[in-house]
């Protein structure tokens, strides 16, 4: 079969895909970087805390995410109790809060404009005395924020696994005479293991990168010493070193995680997934399974909105002010924009690739879907150096740039670019493969160039995918901390940013206005997801 | 002489170095209805896509009516080929009605020409009711008639059909396949038919050029396929039928346990050791014959009975009957052989 020309098409994919890895192989390339007397130090003194803080809070992460994660979903699944079906939808709710977000109402529960201080201190007159004994801004804190925060990602995709596989395989079992302990243990458990393992690595990946928690607390992690190291102590190149050993633990993980999915794969052997029977929970039993969904849905969700809704009564009046319009407008406008044109780069990228399904676009995809993993604050100091450098080469050349990309919404996209674009090219790619290759071949016999094609056929056709992925990206990129932290141009405040600089000066109870905000729009994506895997068909959310 | 419509030329094709096509020749006349058969993975579906231009072939040479549209280096594209094709799971646009589906390929002419064209067409394939409708709302059968008009709107000079009824069941295939038939008979489109069922291929053709090991073995027409087929491969493929010893006589008789058979031995010479291919519907059940066999096995197909008979040799033939004549297994029945052309094949 001869090749037929696409040199075009296989330049912009080389280009976009240049973009995605400049700023990974440009902090790669500080890893053998000669040190700086700093590094020095920060070796002695620092770095140790990093590797150990880092580790110990993702271990401890993990094991809570797995054990909150994991059981819910077999309680939701297998059981029938008072509330089951409140909790089911309930306990995907905290994934809408940002973890900062969490961070940051939890330090302020047991502060004076707490509602928890509040109430301890008109009650009991013990308000300062919690205040002392609770202190949660510490390393076990950002153990207890992420834990509840991230849980959703497992108990999402547990709670999916457990509804596919259960009826027969679990049936089979009983029927060979197991009871409900080694149902779970021996059927359960091995076949949700990839399941465990694929949500497991997104909590992994995002507590590796998270940044805004850490920074509140004050724990020394990574993503702080990056940032304080370039920011506060103004030593790029050491920075840079840090974000470079973060990023091979990053790829390092990656790899574990492909390896251990291996070419195990799990097929369902039955042919109908009938919903599995529920068992009837009574009296102690019932009331303990209960109690456990409500305390995971408390911690992550209620009391977190509680406490910000508390905090609105008081702050309301910050939602009027211009300033905060402003904010408003500069977060819808970045994200949209971004989501648009990133969608449109993952349809084109995920088309051409359709069309041309060769070994450059194979791994030129492949590349462009790494990002996802990689912190926010790698990228962001990354995409710093690339974009400063082609200021200079300006200046070298016109002695004044003629247009600064460093510090302008241009470094932004790129990050966003670079760190969303997974997300919707997977949506994009699965909005494709639906489409039948056959439909292509069709049109190729009609006079109809590929771009009409796409526009008249392909897109029509995947219309809801493309809103999906332009809903999943808005909302991330919404939510997005430290890449926009660092990359924002000055003044440039999005609702994200808002909520981190009102914390960081302490004006707890004003995050309540921006965070709501957050959170809502947040929301649009999770009942989205809700309606699509937990709700059955007969009983829908309304949107 | 006619020239052809489509002239294939000693083409090769291969796909990562696999060879798929080899070597193959085939002619196409104007109007005519050829099927292409032969064993799955043969080829087939990649001689229709080097037909329809979404494959460029390594050598030899297509040429649609007088134009050379591949030779290995000049590639004419598929739309500027102006062929249709209609696949098995025919890749109706569901985000669009019947009557938009139809009109695609033809957007750019004016509305009134459109008009015209989906009237005419929807009159031919007696779709007119569900021209509104979206492709989920209706039936398979339907479906398939929605597919073959968006295929000839564009008036293709060729029309190519990959496995195109093999999603329908056998009641509502009949039916489309006579009205396809007659419909492209009227409209004279020359057509190619990608199939593996021979019974498809023998209601719907003129010819049937069946595929194998990489090039065209044999096109001729369904009788002859079916007939007089160059191998044995070809005579197993298009239907049951046994092979029985024989020895050829002469040039015109070979002797077989059935008797003395006439026909047609060349280029086989006296005394020759041959195969004889009896298919079963060359075996008549007659009660007064003198030959006889005894009945192994019987098969009822509503209107007939396939018996397998041994003969007196111990060799077995297939006798196909009128299934009133109901005989039980070991029963010896009178056969007679209605043989019209001898098929031998050298052992």
């Amino acid at each position: 079969m001869k090749q037929l020309g696409f040199y075009n098409d296989r330049i912009i994919l080389l280009l976009i895909i240049t973009i995605v890895l400049i700023p990974i192989l440009t902090v790669f390339s500080f890893l053998f970087y000669p040190s700086s007397e700093l590094w020095v130090h920060l070796r002695a003194t620092l770095i140790d805390d990093y590797i150990f803080n880092t580790i110990f809070i993702t271990f401890f992460v993990s094991l809570f995410t797995v054990i909150i994660g994991v059981s819910s979903a077999w309680l939701v699944v297998m059981y029938s109790f008072p509330g089951k079906h409140i909790f089911k939808w309930l306990l995907v709710m905290p994934i809408a809060i940002p973890a900062y977000i969490s961070a940051y109402i939890y330090a302020g529960l047991t502060e004076p404009s707490g509602f928890l201080f509040d109430f301890f201190d008109t009650n009991f007159n013990l308000g300062k005395e919690l205040f002392h004994l609770i202190d949660i801004r510490n390393i076990y804190g950002s153990i207890f924020v992420l834990s509840i925060s991230l849980y959703p990602y497992v108990y999402l995709l547990c709670y999916s696994s457990f509804r596919e596989q259960s009826y027969c395989a679990l049936e089979v079992g009983k029927s060979l005479g197991l009871n409900d302990i080694n149902s779970f243990n021996r059927i359960g458990l091995p076949l949700a293991r990839p399941a465990i393992v694929a949500g497991l690595s997104l909590v992994i990946m995002e507590t590796v990168a998270e940044f805004g928690t850490m920074d509140y607390y004050g724990v020394a992690t990574f993503t702080t010493g990056i940032y304080r190291t370039w920011f506060a102590l103004g030593d790029e190149s050491s920075a840079l070193h840090l974000a470079s050993i973060l990023l091979s633990f990053v790829f390092i993980l990656i790899i574990i995680e492909k390896y251990s999915r291996g070419s195990r794969a799990y097929y369902h052997s039955s042919q109908k997934n009938k919903a599995p029977l529920e068992m009837k929970l009574y009296n102690k039993k019932a009331v303990l399974v209960s109690l456990w969904c409500s305390v995971i849905v408390l911690l992550g969700f209620i009391i977190p909105i509680v406490q910000l809704v508390i905090w609105l009564f008081s702050t309301f009046n910050y939602a009027f002010r211009e300033s905060f319009y402003n904010i408003i407008i500069n977060s819808i406008f970045i994200a949209s924009i971004s989501a648009v044109l990133i969608v449109f780069i993952s349809i084109y990228s995920s088309y051409k690739n359709r069309i041309m399904n060769d070994k450059f676009t194979n791994i030129a995809l492949k590349i462009f879907s790494l990002g996802y993993s990689i912190p926010g604050v790698v990228i962001a100091v990354g995409i710093i150096i690339f974009v400063t450098s082609i200021d200079n080469i300006q200046s070298f050349l016109f002695d004044e740039p003629l247009y600064f990309f460093s510090g302008s919404l241009v470094a932004l996209f790129i990050a966003y670019l670079v760190r969303f674009s997974t997300l919707s090219l997977n949506a994009t790619d699965a909005g494709l493969s639906k489409i039948k290759k056959n439909i292509d071949l069709t049109l190729n016999t009609f006079q109809l160039n590929p771009t009409t094609a796409l526009a008249k056929i392909h897109i029509p056709m995947m219309k809801t995918t493309i809103v999906t992925a332009l809903i999943l990206v808005f909302v991330d990129i919404i939510k997005e901390l430290p890449a926009t932290l660092i990359l924002r141009p000055f003044n440039f405040d999005t609702l994200a940013i808002n909520v981190y600089e009102l914390a960081l000066s302490e004006r707890l109870m004003y995050i309540a206005s921006p965070s709501l905000m957050l959170i809502v729009i947040g929301l649009i994506p999770v009942i989205i997801l809700i309606n699509n895997t937990i709700i059955d068909k007969n009983e829908k959310l309304e949107t | 002489m006619r020239s052809s419509k489509l002239e294939i030329k000693s083409i090769s094709y291969s796909i990562n170095n696999n060879l798929i096509l080899d070597n193959l020749n085939l002619d196409i006349l104007p109007e005519e209805i050829i099927s292409v058969i032969g064993p799955s993975a043969s080829g087939k579906s990649s001689l229709l896509r080097v037909i329809a231009g979404f494959d460029q072939i390594d050598s030899g040479r297509i040429i649609l009516n007088e134009k050379i549209v591949d030779d290995g280096s000049l590639f004419i594209k598929p739309y500027q080929r102006n062929v249709g094709i209609i696949f098995q799971d025919l890749a109706l646009f569901p985000h669009l009605n019947c009557a938009e589906n139809i009109l695609f390929g033809i957007s750019k002419q004016e509305i009134s020409k459109k008009k015209l064209r989906l009237s005419k067409l929807s009159e031919l394939l007696d779709i007119k009711n569900i021209l509104e409708k979206f492709p989920h709302e209706i039936s398979g059968g339907q479906q398939q008639r929605i597919a073959i008009a968006r295929a000839l709107a564009p008036k293709p000079e060729l029309l190519l059909f990959d496995e195109p009824f093999s999603a329908l069941d056998e009641e509502l295939k009949d039916l489309l396949i006579a009205d396809v038939k007659s419909l492209l008979k009227t409209e004279k489109i020359t057509s190619v038919f990608v199939t593996h069922n021979i019974k498809e291929a023998f209601q719907l053709s003129d010819k049937i050029a069946y595929l194998s090991d990489r090039r065209i073995i044999q096109n001729d027409t369904p009788y002859n396929i079916y007939h007089k087929p160059f191998s044995r491969e070809i005579a197993h493929f298009c239907g049951s039928g046994c092979f029985i010893r024989g020895t050829v006589i002469d040039s015109n008789h070979v002797a077989t346990p059935l008797g003395k058979l006439f026909g047609d031995t060349v280029p086989h010479k006296a005394n020759d050791n041959v195969d004889v291919m009896v298919r079963p519907d060359d075996i008549i059940h007659d009660d007064n014959s003198t030959e006889s066999a005894r009945i192994i096995e019987k098969k009822f197909f509503g209107p007939d009975f396939l018996y397998k008979l041994e003969l007196k040799d111990g060799q077995n033939i297939l006798c196909l009957t009128p299934s009133h004549h109901n005989h039980t297994v070991n029963e010896v029945i009178g056969i007679r052989v209605e043989i019209d052309h001898l098929v031998l094949f050298s052992i």
